[in-house]
């Protein structure tokens, strides 16, 4: 169904600024702001970065949710379902790939920006507790910086740090579903604590 | 069936005819995409479309299209140009933007949200809600050593900056001193060379570790670059040949009397000899007014 | 008194542009007046502002007081503003609706010579007659008339090109990588995408196609005349129609919404004395298409094709970066006039280093 209540001009430039603030400022929680959509999927707030992101000039996947949210994306954005290996933006729900992750594009160390941007769906996101806490340091972080999040796997994490591979990578941002979002592009260092 | 012509977001209320913004949202989309990749790979040059805009190239394309896809109803815009916000390109930049968005603007550093700036940094600290958005002419700080971009992409991929060394060392033999004037390469997050775009030296150490975003947009040659806040942005220097600032010693600024800005140097119409003013505009009329800045 | 820094940028923009107008001497000229009367003006500005607009670029023309590379901007300009809604379909210039058409490499092909409009054979002599108002409208019309209702039967012609291949004398680049960028087979767009090198041929006929016209006519005659061995004869020059059709967003059927004029040239890359022969011992192609009537641009950009499709560059219209990056009017055009802008900061920056090198007294700066 079509979201005629989520103006794609202004809107998207609020969502856009604050994950711009996100990716900024790594581990940084930033609450999006209030906009809401008739959602298919539980936590609307993911959509809600996919359709401020997507358009038909790139491609996106979405791991273990099914049609309707890739139905819901594909309607509102006009971008393209591709195989996850090729796809530009890829949509994780509860909080693993299952080892997939590892497939998606980090790039060429000629053209590193020509790799995936990761959302994951998380419970939530806090600065001090969560089922997996994170120890954050480099580009866009003073000293150091520490985040929380619930209801993603440590395994999935570890698997990130596999891939990661500096300029090459990913960049992840984690949406929970209270509204609060926070990234971790490729140039931060993290570690598990 | 999604309507394009709805998504693509012409259908606004800014000025007849044209999207708010003036970019399309496909385009603005593009621009964000691409300058969330620039701030992941802090350094890296990410090549992006980039329009055509009303303003000629090299005059400040690049920097108004990361304006203008960042830019929201409740921003504030400043502009300056070598310091200034009365230059007369500062003036037409500022005014497409205001008239394509109806933003407020201000010369005053402090209430400005987004900054587009040509060749200076303001002098006044700024904060970790602003946005300087750079105007680069050369994105490519290889580009006096090597002419071919796949040559110097290449380089880059493999962090051969062997080089950009010679160049500086060769320059040290000839002239006893590294002569780069503005646009100094610098290596940023300890892994790619930069260039600045040509702020003086005096502006280079400002970027370094510091609390602002920094976007830099080439449109003619259509890259776009990042420095995030808090990054390690370090000029290319020798131990023993430092990099070095401009040097005003002994100078001030006969308006306000600032001895810690940049100035610029005038010639006097009647005795020939030079005078001293703060590029900064903005601030040396606050150093005027007794302001604390 | 001394110097006071320039204040008031605004009140001075807005004198500037009086001033412009008070130069317009002459009454206000129709926009339909620079359609009809200036055309390859218009065809120039449309091609090199790659947006297919008869009545824009005239207005463009006008607004820019005849400078076209600025008129070209104006419309690329425009052009930003305009969202893609969609892609046409490939369409086949085999099936043109031919104005013109001419073949230097055989002296009769099929079909016929066809000169059409074109003033190549007439002596270059001021015609004071024109220097008045004089209305020959009329004639245009039935030119019109005549062309107009031939369409409901288009002649097709063979194209000489394809006379050669049938005969084996022309490589095939459909197995060309180069053809290609990927398995899905769409050709690179550079408004979309920025270039990047080695630059598929997509990529490099799309910026010919965008091309400034004297930037191209100046390396492409560099090429003839001794920087480089390119020098085609022309298999065939033709200026036309061609429809453009495409994908019904809800049907998916093929529709046709319009038409425009091109100019195609096709250069068999033969050489004068140095014949360039492919590997399995054919003539390759050189390929120039331009909207409406550039024939001199059509003819450059097959040149130019040719030179940066040679295998061992070794002059500026062979090196596909030094043309590609250096032929776009617009991007020419902005940098060279930006020097204009001040550079006080920088060149401060500049005087500081010269002083610190004059002080540090190595003795070799002395000799300037």
């Amino acid at each position: 169904m079509r979201n005629w209540e989520f103006d794609v001009v202004f809107d998207s430039q609020r969502i856009f600024r604050s994950l711009l603030d996100a990716m900024a400022n790594p581990g940084c929680i930033i609450t999006l702001p209030d906009i809401r959509i008739n959602n298919p999927a539980a936590n609307m707030y993911p959509l809600l970065l996919l359709m401020t992101l997507l358009d038909h000039e790139v491609s996106f996947s979405v791991l273990d949710n099914g049609t309707p949210v890739t139905e819901h994306l594909k309607t509102n954005t006009g971008s393209k379902e591709s195989k996850l290996e090729n796809s530009d933006f890829i949509l994780v729900y509860g909080g693993s790939s299952h080892g997939l992750i590892r497939r998606a594009m980090v790039g060429t160390l000629e053209y590193p920006d020509e790799s995936a941007t990761v959302i994951y769906d998380t419970d939530s996101i806090g600065d001090i507790d969560g089922d997996v806490l994170l120890e954050l340091s480099g580009p866009g972080i003073a000293d150091k910086r520490r985040i929380g999040t619930s209801g993603i796997e440590q395994t999935e994490i570890e698997d990130v740090f596999t891939i990661q591979d500096y300029p090459l990578g990913l960049d992840l941002i984690f949406s929970d579903n209270a509204g609060r979002i926070a990234c971790i592009p490729r140039s931060t260092t993290m570690k598990v604590i | 069936m999604t309507e394009l012509s709805t998504l693509a977001g012409t259908d606004s209320e800014a000025v007849e005819g044209y999207n708010f913004a003036f970019l399309d949202e496909f385009t603005k989309r593009e621009l964000r995409r691409k300058i969330l990749k620039a701030v992941a790979i802090p350094g890296y040059q990410v090549p992006f479309g980039s329009r055509e805009m009303p303003l000629a190239k090299g005059w400040g394309t690049g920097g108004i299209q990361v304006t203008l896809s960042i830019i929201g109803k409740s921003d504030v815009l400043k502009v300056i140009d070598q310091g200034s916000d009365e230059s007369v390109n500062a003036v037409n930049i500022r005014n497409l933007v205001s008239r394509m968005t109806g933003v407020k603007t201000t010369s005053d550093t402090s209430r400005a949200t987004i900054i587009q700036t040509r060749h200076r940094i303001p002098e006044e600290p700024l904060t970790k809600d602003q946005i300087l958005v750079f105007q680069v002419p050369f994105p490519e700080p290889l580009r006096t050593i090597e002419p071919s971009e796949q040559v110097t992409r290449r380089m880059h991929a493999e962090q051969d900056y062997s080089g950009m060394w010679l160049h500086l060392y060769e320059d040290i033999v000839k002239h006893g001193k590294i002569t780069i004037g503005a646009r100094y390469p610098c290596m940023v997050n300890g892994r790619h060379l930069m260039d600045p775009s040509p702020i003086p030296r005096w502006d280079v150490p400002r970027l370094h570790k510091s609390p602002v975003l920094h976007l830099f947009c080439a449109g003619r040659e259509k890259r776009i670059y990042a420095i995030p806040p808090h990054t390690l942005v370090e000029p290319l220097e020798f131990e023993d040949y430092r990099f070095e600032t401009e040097d005003f010693c002994g100078k001030v600024c006969e308006r306000c009397g600032s001895s810690d800005t940049f100035l610029d140097e005038i010639i006097d119409d009647a005795t020939g000899n030079p005078r001293y003013l703060c590029s900064d505009t903005s601030f040396c009329e606050k150093r005027q007014r007794g302001e604390d800045v | 008194m001394g110097y006071v820094p320039v204040k008031g940028g605004s009140e001075a923009i807005k004198n500037a542009g009086r001033l412009v107008d008070s130069l317009r001497s002459a009454h206000s000229m129709d926009v339909s007046q620079i359609q009809g009367r200036l055309r390859l003006s218009v065809d120039q500005v449309m091609g090199e502002g790659g947006l297919y607009a008869p009545e824009l670029a005239a207005l463009a023309i006008k607004q820019s007081d005849g400078d076209l590379v600025a008129a070209s901007f104006l419309i690329r300009a425009y052009r930003s503003t305009l969202p893609r809604i969609g892609y046409s379909e490939t369409s086949d210039t085999t099936d043109m609706f031919v104005l013109r058409r001419i073949s230097s490499a055989f002296k009769d092909i099929p079909g016929g010579q066809i000169l059409g409009p074109s003033i190549d054979y007439t002596e270059r002599l001021l015609d004071f007659e024109e220097r008045g108002v004089t209305d020959d409208c009329d004639a245009d019309d039935d030119a019109d008339q005549e062309f107009g209702s031939e369409k409901s039967d288009i002649p097709k012609f063979k194209k000489v090109s394809d006379l050669l291949r049938d005969n084996g004398l022309l490589e095939d680049v459909s197995a060309d990588n180069e053809t290609s960028d990927d398995a899905s087979n769409e050709p690179y767009d550079i408004t979309r995408e920025s270039i990047r090198f080695p630059a598929p041929r997509s990529a490099r006929l799309q910026t010919l196609a965008r091309g400034e016209t004297g930037a191209m006519l100046a390396l492409a005659y560099s090429s003839l005349r001794g920087y480089g061995s390119v020098h085609p004869t022309i298999a065939e020059l033709r200026v036309g129609h061609v429809q453009l059709r495409i994908k019904h967003p809800y049907t998916g059927n093929n529709v046709c919404i319009g038409d425009v004029p091109v100019t195609e040239c096709e250069g068999i890359l033969s050489g004068v004395g140095a014949t360039e022969i492919t590997a399995d011992n054919r003539f390759s192609l050189g390929y120039g298409l331009v909207f409406g009537q550039n024939e001199k641009k059509a003819i450059s950009m097959s040149i130019l094709d040719g030179t940066m499709g040679v295998s061992e560059p070794k002059t500026p219209a062979e090196d596909p970066e030094f043309v590609l990056y250096h032929i776009d009017g617009i991007d020419a055009m902005g940098f060279v006039e930006h020097l204009k802008l001040p550079h006080y900061v920088t060149f401060q920056s500049s005087l500081d280093r010269i002083r610190a090198v004059q002080g540090a007294g190595t003795g070799e700066v002395s000799d300037d």
